[in-house]
């Protein structure tokens, strides 16, 4: 089965698991489809404790968007977005945060955990969080900054490259 | 009935206790668990507090109400 069948495949059951509450898998099928379906189940139960907990605006915007706001104390507002990593971006100066759970967890675990951590225990987070500059805030929108960051993200790397950025000099040193 | 969820690789892990004598046992067990996932980093907090009160976060196993989610350790990305 290639991959593009596999993802159909538990696309569809993932569909049906949140429709309908039902397992995505059952146990007679090979080892890998089994830990996939696991690993789907996890999702969908942590996407439902998750949903519970947002606030009904954090939910509306999570149910939109896939990513919602929130507000840190003398820090301002924060959106945290559906990816592993760099996923908690700063409103104001587009810089993206980074700090996991060290233990595996859903996607929904994750950002759920970084959720309470950031309204209730802001100090623990960023103690340990890395930073990295995501985007220019001055040429971005503030409300548009989550999608760009996230758009960003989803676009395949260049597989050109510009005139400009391709160095004349030959590689190593050329003077005697 | 109060439960602690603790998120885990399954989506989180429920335990469930009260302050009877008839499930002394089981607090018991839910007192260790969370003493031990404290010491070893991870962050709890109280959840669905009910009446408008925000969540917080919790350090100390009696004070916890009806739901509680432990978090666990978080490193830097």
């Amino acid at each position: 089965m290639d991959v593009r069948s596999l993802a159909r495949m538990m696309g569809g059951r993932l569909r049906r698991a949140w429709q309908h509450g039902e397992s995505p898998a059952d146990e007679t099928e090979s080892p890998g489809l089994v830990l996939l379906a696991a690993r789907t189940a996890a999702e969908v139960r942590a996407r439902q404790l998750l949903r519970r907990m947002l606030s009904p605006a954090q939910r509306e915007d999570f149910e939109l968007h896939g990513y919602f706001a929130v507000q840190v104390a003398r820090r301002g507002t924060f959106w945290i977005l559906p990816s592993a990593f760099f996923n908690v971006l700063h409103a104001e100066t587009g810089n993206c945060y980074c700090a996991v759970p060290k233990a595996q967890v859903p996607l929904s675990d994750l950002m759920l955990a970084q959720k309470l951590l950031l309204e209730n225990d802001p100090g623990s987070f960023f103690a340990v969080a890395n930073r990295r500059a995501e985007l220019i805030p001055g040429l971005v929108d503030v409300r548009l900054r989550p999608d760009r960051v996230m758009r960003a993200r989803r676009s395949p790397p260049r597989s050109g490259i510009r005139w400009s950025e391709v160095s004349l000099m030959p590689p190593g040193n050329p003077l005697p | 009935m109060k439960i602690l969820r603790v998120l885990d690789s399954s989506g989180d892990r429920v335990i469930a206790f009260n302050d009877t004598e008839a499930t002394a046992s089981a607090r018991a067990q839910a007192q260790a668990l969370f003493e031990r996932l404290l010491a070893a980093g991870s962050t709890a907090f109280k959840v669905n507090r009910g009446e408008g009160k925000p969540d917080e976060k919790a350090t100390e196993f009696s004070t916890l109400e009806n739901d509680t989610i432990v978090v666990p350790r978080i490193v830097g990305g």
